[in-house]
């Protein structure tokens, strides 16, 4: 499958914190979610992609061109929305275009009215006087109005209310209708990626934990609660994390289906990709 | 290129606000109507003109500092050698207004008051502008190197040796007969050498903001 951004052994030392050796890749046509707790390096991955910072060592390809050498021509190609960044407040939206029409050789200025009369943003109001949802919709409009073909999103949904929520979700999925256009969403809120994620990137402590399908954790995964005896009889092969609690332990499957047909009368819940989150920060990985 | 210029000068249009359009008019028709003299023709050249045209790079680190502007800018399709000829383009190019304004002035204090000739204001032009990008040049590098409020007082700083300098300019023996001194000074080498200065400066100025902002964001 054809990658709109490979990322391979990304490394970026700072004093108290090591971006280390990091590998991923985001498919054409998907929604990657990236999580993983405060600190994990998601900012920092994204910060080396879009050069604001210089890794220590790694490649990064968006869109098959190296991120430095045409940083100019996948700029014009990505729309980026990052959390607490948003446009110059003394300026009126309509400003925006004016500005954005002459950077972007595809800026698309019908579009981005479009978007200001699809999101309710007044033209002639300033961002600064914009409340937080509207200011994070205007982001949203600048980064799709310029035909972006990749959507780098670092926490850009955080803060809003969950009806505004859904409707960034709604409009990220639309925007990946077209099989070229992806999107790589980092976010803390995991019930967004629940809804629109196609694959799951989990970075802990600089490293990536796993990346997986949506489809895999959903039909694989799940969560097991069960008492100590029941979980002393289990294989480390059936399980691939657990946290032990005072009178059970909660146990994370890979393999779901088949442990169902093993011992029919088990209740294994649905996992989320909180539950799993948590059960790689807080559980014991085997 | 130009969206960056666009972006810089249409920012700090903005952040000005139209309070600090109405001042200007304010001293240009003070130092045109009250203080019409020479003096006054001389202090809106020398000293009013050349503060106003160098404020650019100082409304924009404020932006850069407290609104993230610098960063939102990383995120637009140039590099950042782009991004720091677009700042030195865009202070030029705000100093085009202050021209203008200055032309304005000299035909309008002419017909006014008059005794002045034209070479003289177009001297008084030339040599306040010369003043402006200097303070400009200056300004830029400092916003590439320091902090907001390093640069806010660096500016402050400029202004105020601008001021004094053109304090001491009054009061010393060039104040007798000035405009007959100027006139007979050798003017094209005095320009020459303060125009060759000030590109000294302006490259200077933008080589260390270049290796300076490479190492920064």
């Amino acid at each position: 499958m054809e990658n709109t951004l490979t990322v391979s052994h990304l490394t970026k030392t700072y004093k108290d914190f090591t971006l280390d050796d990091v590998s991923f890749q985001v498919p054409r046509g998907s929604i990657c979610g990236l999580i993983g707790e405060n600190g994990a390096g998601k900012t920092t991955a994204i910060s080396a992609m879009l050069n604001i910072i210089t890794p220590d060592s790694g490649d990064i390809r968006i869109l098959d061109m190296d991120y430095r050498e045409d940083e100019k021509k996948i700029k014009q190609r990505v729309g980026v929305v990052l959390d607490e960044l948003n446009q110059i407040p003394h300026l009126y939206c309509k400003d925006i275009d004016t500005i954005m029409k002459k950077i972007y050789s595809s800026w698309d200025s019908r579009l981005f009215f479009q978007y200001l009369e699809k999101f309710k943003l007044p033209q002639k109001k300033k961002v600064k006087e914009l409340s937080k949802g509207m200011n994070v919709k205007l982001n949203f409009a600048v980064a799709l109005s310029h035909n972006a073909e990749f959507l780098i999103l670092d926490e850009a949904t955080s803060g809003l209310d969950p009806v505004m929520r859904d409707d960034i979700l709604q409009l990220l999925q639309e925007f990946v209708l077209d099989e070229n256009h992806s999107v790589l969403l980092s976010t803390h809120i995991t019930s967004d990626l629940d809804k629109i994620a196609d694959y799951i990137i989990f970075m802990h402590e600089g490293n990536i934990q796993f990346i997986k399908s949506k489809e895999d954790i959903e039909n694989n995964y799940g969560v097991l609660q069960c008492r100590n005896d029941f979980f002393e009889a289990l294989s480390p092969d059936d399980y691939c994390a657990y946290i032990k609690e005072e009178y059970s332990v909660k146990v994370l499957v890979h393999h779901k289906q088949e442990l169902l047909r093993h011992f029919q009368d088990l209740v294994i819940e649905r996992a989320s990709i909180e539950d799993i989150m948590l059960f790689y920060i807080k559980g014991v990985i085997i | 290129m130009t969206g960056l210029i666009h972006r810089d000068l249409l920012i700090s249009f903005r952040r000005l606000g139209k309070m600090s359009y109405i001042m200007e008019a304010v001293y240009f028709f003070f130092f045109l109507l009250f203080f019409k003299n020479a003096y006054g023709a001389l202090t809106f050249f020398l000293l009013l003109a050349p503060i106003n045209m160098s404020g650019l790079p100082n409304t924009m680190k404020e932006i850069d500092s407290n609104y993230k502007g610098m960063r939102a800018a990383r995120l637009l399709p140039y590099s950042k050698k782009d991004l720091v000829k677009g700042r030195f383009l865009s202070a030029l190019f705000n100093q085009l207004f202050y021209v203008a304004e200055m032309v304005l002035f000299a035909v309008c204090h002419h017909f006014i008051k008059g005794g002045i000739s034209w070479v003289t204001y177009l001297l008084f032009i030339a040599g306040g502008w010369l003043v402006g990008i200097f303070m400009t040049a200056v300004n830029l590098l400092v916003s590439f190197t320091t902090g907001f409020n390093a640069s806010a007082i660096i500016y402050l700083i400029t202004v105020i040796a601008v001021g004094a300098g053109y304090v001491l300019f009054l009061f010393t023996g060039v104040k007798t007969g000035i405009l007959a001194q100027i006139s007979s000074l050798n003017t094209a080498w005095i320009f020459i050498i303060a125009c060759c200065f000030d590109i000294l400066i302006l490259l200077a100025s933008y080589i260390i903001s270049i290796k300076c902002f490479d190492k920064t964001l």
